[in-house]
């Protein structure tokens, strides 16, 4: 379709606008969960706003796919793993794990606090699964296309992260 | 398990702030057309040479590359840099290996030795685009000209220059790179002081 025609342009206008109609309704989620991962919202805004352009890049290829919202995914978590690697092992946000529950009771409701710094630790691959398995509710078949490994994969990071995360969180985590 | 982990989530995310004021559809649309300039994909026939371009890709993963025939949108030259300064003989064929946008360090690492290791290559040098360091926000006016509060980060993928023994070869040679993980495509380049000889098409 060449772009100067009329009908050229008429089909451009329509695309952008699928894609403006796709922004609004996946930045939210997206962002969400990319401060999930990376727990800075000015980060976060930065790989949604990134994953979008990437998408748009390839938007005629894409745009017909069934399920964009979990190729919005991939890229995100594709970029949150990049981001880590060129950083090269220092930690994106660095995380102090705070107290166990057991010697602060009025921490308690901060448990969340400490979920997070907890998650800071699982290696970030672990932690791409527990938010989209337990933030984003996904299948394990729908986490292992997202992340590009086998559902057994999922199941044993998955299995191995919740594990960590209840040494780490104490009695308190489980009881809540 | 699973609840108590959900609503722990929500807490966390209590604190969201306001997103950003600015377009940002508007900044993805720049930035993602920003995008498939570099890679070559806009000209008269946008999609459509898009789509010959990521198919001659495809073929190229699954069998032996065709030889290369002329591209039917011209990409965006390859700074050439001063792997031409170390011409040796008259007429210095360059080739440059575009890496893709989602290309990983360790693609990256793997072309780079391959590169180094192939008997055809005198020379190589790495365009980087992370040189200047973790450059974290590029400036993007939107429409009205006025800077949004965030901007784009992708910085573009990097280009292999390598600078061939024997121009006669690059058939062979862009043969050897264009089905590697992490390429987006090969391209030749003369070092500018040469006058292209025949065999340059």
């Amino acid at each position: 379709m060449r772009p100067w025609t009329t009908a050229g342009r008429r089909e451009r206008a329509a695309r952008d606008a699928d894609f403006t109609a796709f922004v609004a309704a996946s930045s939210p989620r997206l962002r969400r969960t990319a401060y999930l991962m990376c727990r800075d919202w000015h980060l976060a805004q930065d790989l949604t706003q990134t994953t979008l352009a990437k998408m748009y890049a390839v938007w005629d290829r894409i745009r017909p796919t069934a399920n964009l919202e979990a190729y919005s995914r991939r890229v995100l978590l594709n970029a949150v793993f990049d981001l880590r690697k060129r950083r090269s092992g220092t930690e994106v946000v660095l995380a102090e794990l705070p107290e166990p529950p057991g010697n602060h009771p009025e921490n308690d409701p901060e448990l969340h606090v400490m979920l997070m710094a907890a998650l800071e630790t699982l290696p970030v691959r672990d932690r791409a699964v527990v938010v989209l398995r337990h933030w984003e509710d996904l299948s394990v078949n729908a986490v292992a296309e997202i992340l590009g490994v086998t559902p057994s994969v999922v199941k044993m990071q998955n299995m191995r992260a919740l594990g960590r995360l209840r040494v780490l969180l104490g009695e308190d985590f489980i009881r809540s | 398990m699973d609840q108590d982990l959900r609503r722990l989530f929500e807490r966390a995310l209590a604190d969201e702030p306001v997103p950003p004021p600015g377009d940002l559809a508007g900044a993805a649309m720049a930035a993602g057309t920003r995008m498939r300039r570099r890679r070559g994909l806009l000209a008269g026939g946008g999609a459509a040479a898009g789509v010959v371009l990521i198919l001659a890709a495809v073929l190229s993963l699954t069998r032996p590359a065709p030889p290369p025939s002329a591209p039917m949108v011209a990409p965006t030259p390859a700074p050439v840099g001063d792997v031409c300064t170390m011409a040796v003989n008259g007429a210095a064929t360059v080739a440059s290996v575009h890496l893709r946008e989602d290309a990983t360090e360790d693609q990256q690492a793997a072309i780079g030795k391959k590169l180094r290791a192939d008997p055809l290559v005198r020379v190589v040098s790495f365009e980087d685009p992370d040189r200047a360091g973790a450059r974290f926000r590029v400036p993007w006016p939107d429409a009205s000209g006025a800077s949004p509060s965030y901007e784009p980060v992708a910085p573009p993928p990097g280009v292999f220059l390598a600078q061939l023994v024997d121009p006669s070869q690059y058939p062979a040679f862009a043969a050897r790179f264009r089905g590697v993980p992490g390429v987006e495509r090969v391209v030749r380049s003369l070092c500018p002081e040469v006058t292209p000889s025949r065999e340059h098409e």
